[in-house]
């Protein structure tokens, strides 16, 4: 079964949803004689015959040069990539990031999420991977990591982890402002991470190792196309006075809502979160220029809590969902 | 024809020990601002939506208060998580804690129609229980008891007693009236929710985006009226996007795309997100400030494709390949 000895693990980990899921699929259709493909991942779109979930190591592999422990609001992961033999190829790798409720109703604000790569032995994070706005009121947080873990794996050296941090929304002055009250061993470990790779060994799946790129549906967050006029998140800050919505809604009195704009140019399309239906419609605009390029549109929305009375006077507390752009894309 | 009904439950309490003078003065009509600006600003209850009820009604007969309450709002994905019956006292004297109190829950339909309320003053009780300690509280000027099991018993009571005979009812009128089921809440659109509270909140006030919307007339672009977001054909030709010689089945096929504008301020035909419904809006107040929301696709569907990879033949599903809907994002 490719392992080097039998295994005995140290802590055992529960077996998250989406594996169950497959496991369960694949066993309904191999009890049933169906046809069914080994080497492709239906549940996450791409090829693969090897599925792994690696647990955030961090705790163990805190590097020993590091005097202090990082603040409360940072959490460093490690993944121990080495059973990654050479003759795999990797298809997908995915950070889940689940925040226990813990990690930040303490925090008591709306906060944002970044994750970093780790770049020196002194832990110092400079590449943003993500900024993400934390979902209520708690939830997994999936970050495209096919990339780095690609450079990881060609230099394992490179592997020096990543850097969870926690930031109030908003962003600009955060120095002392975030007090957890429970002790910050508590709160990294609401943080739990884990990374879920496919990986496809092309000696089992010959066919599927140049599986043509038919538009490959991308979440990318990663280095994006920085120009100006290229579809993006816009931050604005808006009053609901700009709506004449004062006079119901009682809190907040304003709040980052964002938009998006942009071009959404066909050589572009793959790092634009876009679907293949987006794409298709700008291939055939190239061809074919009365037909319209796809838009640049919200593609990830986060809620907000908002406290206004309702048409009979009553209070109403409530989560509205889609209420905050995080991210844009063409579609 | 009978006026439209609504749900309207009656909380009643009764100091059970006879006291001699009530130890408490009127309670005055709560304001429950404060409290709810806490709830806000602190530490948020694990429920997605908390409601502060304005009492309807209040009559106090001696010992006996009772409350009404439009529960109207009920709808039927909606699981109650809790609820506190808060009653804000006046310079609070001695609490009746040594009193045992007594809740009633009653349902009575509302009729919007005043002959045929009075005609049908039906009233079926739900559920009762006496307080016990742990069930009350008193926080700085209020008293707070807390319902929630008698009421989630009373609400499932009354969904599950619609059609059935109507055995719990007390003070039924008589027989012409006969036993009305209640009709189903108030229907909200699918689409964004806070568009349909910023509606009702507006009809409540002044009804300003409906005068807005009654305004507009159609925009006109040389001469000929801009179509607003919709779906329209578009075929997908593979051989003319060069992918004709490994796409083997379909060649071609009808994919549809989205076309047209965004009206600002949205309706909900255009099915918009709570983001898209205030871009819109806010497009309208202050037009140089963002741009409108987008005709897009809101519902697709897969295609199966045979395609050759690799010398062989492959059949797969792909999803967002068709677009069923268009809505405004």
């Amino acid at each position: 079964m490719g392992l080097k000895k039998v295994p005995s693990p140290r802590i055992v980990q529960p077996v998250p949803f989406i594996l169950r899921k497959i496991f369960q699929e694949r066993q309904k259709a191999a009890a049933t004689g169906q046809y069914q493909k080994l080497c492709y991942v239906k549940e996450f779109g791409v090829p693969g015959n090897l599925i792994r979930l690696f647990q955030d190591q961090g705790d163990l592999f805190y590097p020993k040069e590091v005097d202090q422990a990082p603040p409360c609001t940072q959490k460093f992961l490690f993944f121990n990539l080495s059973v990654i033999t050479q003759d795999e190829q990797l298809m997908m790798a995915q950070l889940h990031l689940k925040l226990g409720l813990n990690a930040y109703s303490a925090l008591k604000q709306d906060l944002e999420l970044i994750v970093s790569l780790v770049r020196g032995p002194n832990c110092q994070s400079d590449q943003k991977l993500l900024l993400s706005y934390l979902p209520w009121p708690q939830g997994v947080l999936h970050v495209d990591l096919l990339d780095v873990v690609k450079k990881w794996n060609s230099n394992p050296q490179s592997n020096l982890g990543l850097m969870v941090e926690l930031l109030p929304k908003g962003g600009s002055d955060f120095t002392g402002t975030i007090r957890p009250q429970d002790n910050c061993d508590n709160w990294r470990q609401s943080i739990q991470a884990s990374l879920m790779m496919v990986t496809l060994t092309p000696k089992e799946c010959p066919r599927f190792s140049h599986f043509p790129q038919f538009h490959r549906k991308r979440r990318a967050i990663l280095p994006k196309p920085t120009s100006e006029n290229f579809c993006r998140r816009h931050q604005l800050v808006i009053s609901f006075k700009e709506l004449g919505w004062q006079q119901w809604i009682i809190a907040p009195k304003e709040f980052r809502t964002n938009y998006c704009k942009g071009d959404c140019p066909l050589s572009l399309m793959s790092l634009f979160n876009s679907s293949n239906y987006a794409f298709l419609q700008t291939i055939m605009n190239s061809r074919t220029p009365e037909i319209p390029k796809a838009t640049c549109i919200p593609t990830k929305l986060s809620p907000m809590s908002m406290l206004y009375y309702d048409g009979d006077g009553n209070i109403i507390l409530r989560h509205h969902k889609s209420m905050v752009v995080d991210e844009c894309g063409c579609g | 024809e009978p006026g439209k009904m609504l749900l309207v439950l009656l909380l009643q309490m009764a100091w059970e020990a006879a006291v001699s003078a009530l130890p408490l003065a009127l309670p005055s009509s709560p304001s429950p601002l404060a409290y709810m600006l806490r709830l806000y600003h602190g530490h948020q209850p694990r429920a997605h939506i908390v409601r502060s009820l304005q009492a309807q009604d209040v009559v106090m007969e001696g010992q006996h208060w009772t409350f009404a309450f439009d529960f109207s709002f009920l709808i039927q994905e909606e699981k109650l998580a809790g609820a506190e019956l808060r009653l804000q006292l006046e310079p609070l004297g001695e609490p009746p804690a040594e009193a045992p109190i007594l809740v009633e829950i009653f349902h009575q339909p509302r009729w919007e129609d005043e002959d045929q309320a009075s005609a049908c003053p039906e009233r079926r009780r739900l559920a009762s229980f006496v307080v016990t300690d742990s069930q009350v509280s008193f926080s700085s000027d209020s008293m707070v008891l807390r319902v929630t099991e008698a009421l989630a018993r009373g609400l499932e009571a009354l969904s599950g007693a619609e059609d059935a005979p109507s055995a719990g009812r007390t003070d039924a009128a008589g027989g012409e009236c006969g036993h009305r089921a209640p009709e189903p809440p108030r229907g909200r659109p699918a689409g964004s929710t806070l568009l349909w509270e910023a509606e009702s909140s507006w009809r409540a006030r002044e009804g300003r985006v409906s005068q807005e919307r009654a305004k507009r007339k159609p925009r006109r672009r040389n001469g000929l009226a801009i179509r607003q977001c919709r779906r329209v054909r578009f075929q997908v030709d593979f051989n003319l996007i060069g992918w004709g010689s490994w796409v083997i089945y379909p060649k071609q096929y009808e994919a549809f795309r989205c076309e047209g504008e965004c009206p600002n301020p949205m309706e909900e035909r255009f099915s918009p997100t709570n983001h898209a419904y205030i871009q819109s809006l806010l497009k309208f107040y202050q037009p140089h400030q963002v741009p409108s929301t987008c005709c897009a696709p809101v519902k697709t569907k897969a295609l199966s494709m045979l395609y050759l990879e690799n010398g062989k033949v492959l059949l797969d599903h792909h999803k967002d390949m068709i677009v069923e809907e268009c809505g405004c994002r």
